[in-house]
């Protein structure tokens, strides 16, 4: 009978101690998980952070760059004030060459910004509608700032009148 | 004072049967709460040792970044308005170096039937989609069947006219996109 009430205590001691370590166990984990949502927290932080970083960084190196980039867009598209001769030959030359015939041809000349030139053409050509539209895709291929501001045509006595506005860009 | 000890079992004879049923159910318990609580101690703390070593790298990287921060975005904002208004200037040229006025000339030739004849148009670059005409239709079906091709480009007709030959002038207006 002894032994049996000693078992007895001994499996309560048992359980009892079971308990604790149960208790002991889910306290450790409850200051895990804390502590991982803690890092987790750190870690996003860390890494939004990280990003802003970045973003800000190629932002930055992209605007550093645009004056090159600026630069060569100049260079490349926008001619010299010297090449307005030129380039008012070569318009000459496209007319005729189109098969068209001048009606009449004005600019105005204005100072954009500190460094550019504008120059604004007006004209009207008549010919034949298949040349006036030759002439305007050669205006839009051409590599210089030259485009066509407004186009209007009218039919005249089998012919087609066509009115130009046209813009371009020089450097000064 | 005296105590009295008092047997309140219906038996004498102790249940052997029930006592090693509790047992075994207190030690099963037992077992149960240590392999649970042994199951807490085996817990991951979330991040991988690849995280683990980022973080250790984003740390790092993350000293000062207010300061950081703050000097590039100041960086940023004196280019920009030291840059901005010349890449504003630069993309209106190419957009406008980019508008194609062969565009609106073809959709027209397409869109037009043959027996209807353009005597006036208009196309500005202020106004890209807006395609402003007139036209001349022998009859009243050439017009209707021209309208009918029109009216996916939002069609406006602003004053139509039969002349003394029986033919139909038409102003109208119409957008490339529809």
């Amino acid at each position: 009978m002894k032994r049996l009430r000693f078992l007895a205590w001994l499996t309560i001691g048992v359980l009892v101690a079971a308990m604790f370590f149960f208790g002991v166990g889910r306290v450790i984990a409850l200051a895990r998980d804390s502590s991982r949502d803690r890092m987790h927290k750190e870690y996003q932080k860390l890494r939004q952070n990280h990003e802003q970083l970045l973003e800000s960084r190629e932002l930055l190196t992209e605007w550093q760059g645009v004056p090159e980039k600026l630069a060569k867009f100049r260079k490349k598209n926008i001619p010299a004030f010297d090449r307005f001769p030129v380039f008012r030959d070569d318009l000459q030359r496209r007319i005729s060459e189109s098969g068209l015939t001048p009606l009449r041809l004005t600019y105005r000349l204005r100072p954009v910004r500190r460094d550019l030139q504008r120059v604004t053409l007006e004209f009207s050509l008549s010919g034949p509608y298949a040349a006036v539209k030759r002439f305007a895709h050669g205006v839009e291929s051409q590599a210089e700032m030259v485009y066509l501001l407004s186009v209007r045509l009218h039919q005249k006595e089998g012919m087609v009148i066509a009115n130009f506005v046209m813009e371009a860009y020089f450097a000064r | 004072m005296r105590y009295l000890h008092l047997n309140v079992a219906s038996s004498r004879r102790l249940n052997l049967w029930r006592y090693w049923g509790v047992m075994v159910l207190l030690l099963g318990l037992a077992v149960v709460l240590i392999w649970s609580g042994l199951g807490q101690f085996d817990y991951e703390n979330g991040l991988t040792a690849k995280e683990k070593k980022e973080m250790l790298s984003l740390r790092e990287a993350d000293r000062n970044f207010p300061e950081r921060m703050q000097r590039f975005q100041e960086e940023i904002k004196e280019l920009k308005r030291r840059w901005n208004p010349q890449v504003r200037f630069a993309n209106t040229l190419i957009s406008r170096k980019a508008f194609s006025f062969i565009k609106g000339l073809d959709l027209l030739e397409k869109a037009l039937p043959e027996s209807v004849y353009l005597q006036r148009l208009a196309i500005e670059q202020d106004r890209p989609t807006l395609l402003q005409m007139e036209v001349l239709a022998p009859a009243f079906a050439d017009l209707i069947q021209a309208y009918r091709r029109l009216s996916a480009y939002q069609l406006e007709v602003n004053s139509e006219v039969r002349d003394k030959n029986g033919r139909y002038r038409v102003s109208l207006s119409m957008r490339t996109k529809p």
